[in-house]
C-alpha cells in the first residue's frame, strides 16, 4: 500500500511538472514575434515565409482556415491552460507539419527508441564506471589510472556531432574497421553504436565522482577497522567502499539522463535514428510548436519521475540517508 | 603541462585575430618586385579555383584541407570559423556573468526574493543547455549572433547564480562585512563593495566552464542546421557537411580537433577540470 501511494505520487508530480513545462512552453509560443496561427500556417506550407505574391485576403484565409484547424482561433489566454490541462492526459496536440498526432507518434514509436537509448547508455556507463572506479582509487597514482583521468577530462569536451560521426567512421564504415552495425533500431546489436556515443560522457561523470567519493570514504575510520579485522582488500574497495558511494552516483542519474535527452538530439540525427531527438531536431528547424513541446513536457516528466525514484533509492542503498531526510 | 591549453588558446585567439592575414585570396602587400601573399590563399566564401569549381577535393597543394562540398577551401573556413565560435564563446560567458551576479545580488536582499529567485535557477540550471536551446529556438525562431548568445546564456547562468550567491551567503557571514553593515553602510554597498569580491574566483572558473560549453553548444547547433546559418564559417557547419558527404575526413577532422582542443583548453584555464 505504502509503495502504491508512493508511485503514484511520484507520477502526480510528474506529471505536474510536465504540465508545468507545456503551459510554460506554450506561453513562450504566444510570445514569440508574429501571429500564432501565421507561423503554423508557414510550417504546415500553406502559406510561404515571406510571402509577398498571395494577396492578403486570400493569406487571410488560409491563416483563419490553418487556426481553426489546429485550434488556434480561441483566445490565447483561453488556449494556453486548455493545452496545459490536455497535457496531464498525454494529450500534445496534432504536429503543425503533418498534422499527425503527436502522443502517437511518440508512444508508439520515437518515444520508446530514445527512452531504450538512453537507459542502455546509462546501464553501460553505471556499469563501466563502477568496474574502473574502485581500481583506479586504490591506485590512484598508477598509469592507467593517471590515463583515465586526462582521459575523462578531455572527453568531456569532445563535441557529441564529432564523435559519433568518427565512431561511425572508424568502427562501421571500415575506416579502418568494421566491427559495428551502421546503426537502425532493429535490435538493440544494431544500436550498439549510438549507445555506446552516448554513454561516453556519462561514463567520465560517474567515473570521476565515484573515484573522488571512494577515495574520501577510504580514509574514515571504520575502514581502517575493517582491514584489521581482516578483510580481503579486493572485497573492501569493490564491495563496500563503491555501495558507500552509490548514492552520489544515484544522485547524478537524472542530470545524466536529461544530458542524454539533450545528446539524442544529435545521436540520432548522425545514426538516422527516428527517435524523439530526431524528431526535436527537424522540428526546431521548422517551427513546429506540437512536437517541441511534446519533447520538452515528456521530458520534464522523465527527469522528475527519475529525480524522485533516485532520491527513494538512494535511502535504500544508505539507510542513513532516508532517517536524515 | 598547464602551458598546454594556455597555448592552444593563444592559437586560437591569433588565428581568430589574424584571420584576414592567414586566409586570403588578396596579395597582403605587393610592390613592383614582390609579393606577400596569406599563408592560405583563398577566402572562407570563394567557390571557385582558378575559374572552376571543385567540390568535395581532399587535401592537395592547392587547397591544404581540401574543399567542401561548393567547392571552398576548408583551411579558410576553418580559420574564419574561429571568429564566430570565439565571439560567442567570449560574449556568452560576459553575458552569463553578468546575469547571474544581478540574479545572486537580487537573490540577497531579501530571503522570498532568495526562495523564489533560486527555485527557478535550479529549475532552469537542471535542463541541459543544448535541450533548452534546441527548444527555445524552435519555439521563439529567431537567429544570428546575438540570439545564439542569449539563448545560451541564460540557462548556463542561472546555474552560475546558485554558485556566486553561495559565495556572498558566505561573505555576509565573515566579520569584515557585519563590519561594514554595523558602520550603517547601505544593504546594497556591503553586497557590491564587500562580499562580491569574495566571489570571483568562483565567478571566473563559472565563466571559463561557460565559455566551454558555449563552444560545444554551437558547434552542436550549426550541425543541426539551428545554428548561424547563411555563409558564415563555422566548425560545426563543417562537421554536418561531413555527415552529409559521406563523413569526409578532411571536413570532420580538422573541425572536430579544433573544437576540442579549444573547448579543453577553456574548461581547463581556471581548474574547471580540476573542480568537476
Amino acid at each position: 500500500m505504502k509503495t502504491a501511494l508512493a508511485v503514484a505520487s511520484m507520477a502526480l508530480r510528474a506529471l505536474g511538472a510536465g504540465a508545468i513545462v507545456c503551459l510554460i512552453s506554450w506561453s513562450l509560443v504566444e510570445c514569440a514575434p508574429g501571429d500564432t496561427a501565421e507561423r503554423a500556417a508557414v510550417t504546415r506550407g500553406a502559406l510561404a515565409p515571406g510571402d509577398i505574391q498571395t494577396s492578403t485576403t486570400v493569406q487571410a484565409e488560409l491563416i483563419a482556415e490553418v487556426a481553426l484547424d489546429f485550434d488556434l482561433h480561441e483566445s490565447p489566454i483561453l488556449r494556453v491552460p486548455k493545452r496545459g490541462l490536455h497535457a496531464i492526459r498525454f494529450d500534445f496536440g496534432r504536429s503543425w507539419r503533418d498534422g499527425q498526432s503527436v502522443s502517437g507518434r511518440i508512444v508508439s514509436t520515437a518515444g520508446v527508441i530514445t527512452l531504450v537509448l538512453s537507459l542502455a547508455a546509462l546501464a553501460i556507463a553505471f556499469l563501466l564506471a563502477g568496474i574502473g572506479a574502485p581500481r583506479s582509487a586504490r591506485c590512484p597514482q598508477s598509469p592507467g589510472s593517471q590515463i583515465a583521468t586526462f582521459a575523462s577530462a578531455v572527453v568531456l569536451s569532445l563535441p557529441i556531432p564529432w564523435i559519433a560521426m568518427l565512431a561511425l567512421d572508424v568502427f562501421a564504415y571500415g575506416h579502418p574497421l568494421s566491427i559495428a552495425p551502421k546503426g537502425g533500431m532493429d535490435s538493440l546489436v544494431h544500436s550498439l553504436l549510438p549507445i555506446v556515443v552516448l554513454a561516453v560522457a556519462p561514463t567520465a561523470v560517474f567515473w570521476r565522482h565515484l573515484r573522488q567519493e571512494i577515495r574520501d570514504a577510504a580514509d574514515a575510520q571504520w575502514v581502517v577497522a575493517a582491514r584489521a579485522r581482516g578483510v580481503d582488500e579486493s572485497r573492501l574497495w569493490n564491495r563496500h567502499l563503491l555501495k558507500l558511494a552509490l548514492p552520489t552516483i544515484l544522485a547524478l542519474v537524472p542530470v545524466m539522463l536529461a544530458y542524454l535527452l539533450a545528446a539524442s538530439i544529435v545521436v540520432e540525427r548522425v545514426f538516422a535514428i527516428d527517435g524523439l531527438g530526431s524528431m526535436a531536431a527537424s522540428a526546431a528547424q521548422d517551427g513546429d510548436a506540437p512536437v517541441l513541446i511534446a519533447f520538452a513536457s515528456l521530458s520534464a516528466m522523465l527527469i522528475s519521475a527519475t529525480t524522485q525514484a533516485m532520491n527513494r533509492l538512494s535511502g535504500v542503498v544508505d539507510p542513513r540517508r532516508e532517517v536524515q531526510s | 603541462m598547464k602551458w598546454i591549453p594556455r597555448a592552444l588558446l593563444l592559437l586560437v585567439l591569433l588565428l581568430a585575430a589574424f584571420a584576414d592575414q592567414i586566409a586570403n585570396s588578396e596579395p597582403l602587400l605587393e610592390t613592383k618586385n614582390w609579393t606577400v601573399s596569406a599563408p592560405i590563399r583563398a577566402n572562407p566564401t570563394d567557390v571557385r579555383t582558378d575559374g572552376r569549381i571543385a567540390v568535395l577535393r581532399p587535401p592537395s597543394g592547392t587547397h591544404l584541407l581540401g574543399t567542401d562540398d561548393r567547392g571552398r577551401d576548408v583551411a579558410a573556413r576553418l580559420v574564419h570559423g574561429s571568429r564566430p565560435t570565439l565571439v560567442i564563446a567570449a560574449c556568452t560567458a560576459a553575458l552569463a556573468s553578468l546575469l547571474a551576479v544581478f540574479l545572486a545580488l537580487v537573490a540577497s536582499t531579501k530571503p522570498w526574493l532568495d526562495r523564489l529567485v533560486m527555485a527557478g535557477c535550479d529549475v532552469i540550471a537542471a535542463v541541459p543547455v543544448l535541450l533548452l536551446v534546441v527548444i527555445v529556438r524552435g519555439l521563439l525562431g529567431g537567429s544570428g549572433l546575438f540570439a545564439l548568445i542569449l539563448f545560451i546564456s541564460v540557462p548556463r547562468a542561472a546555474g552560475t547564480a546558485r554558485l556566486v550567491r553561495e559565495q556572498l551567503r558566505a561573505a555576509l557571514a565573515m566579520p569584515y562585512c557585519e563590519a561594514a553593515s554595523a558602520l550603517g553602510l547601505s544593504q546594497f554597498r556591503v553586497l557590491w563593495r564587500h562580499a562580491l569580491p569574495a566571489s570571483f574566483s568562483q565567478l571566473r572558473t563559472a565563466a571559463a566552464l561557460t565559455a566551454s560549453t558555449a563552444v560545444l553548444a554551437e558547434v552542436a547547433l550549426s550541425f543541426l542546421g539551428l545554428g548561424l546559418g547563411g555563409d558564415t564559417p563555422s566548425w560545426g557547419e563543417l562537421m554536418r557537411q561531413a555527415h552529409e558527404n559521406q563523413l569526409a575526413w578532411w571536413l570532420l577532422v580538422p573541425a572536430g580537433v579544433a573544437t576540442t582542443g579549444l573547448a579543453w583548453s577553456l574548461s581547463s584555464q581556471f581548474g574547471g577540470n580540476r573542480r568537476a
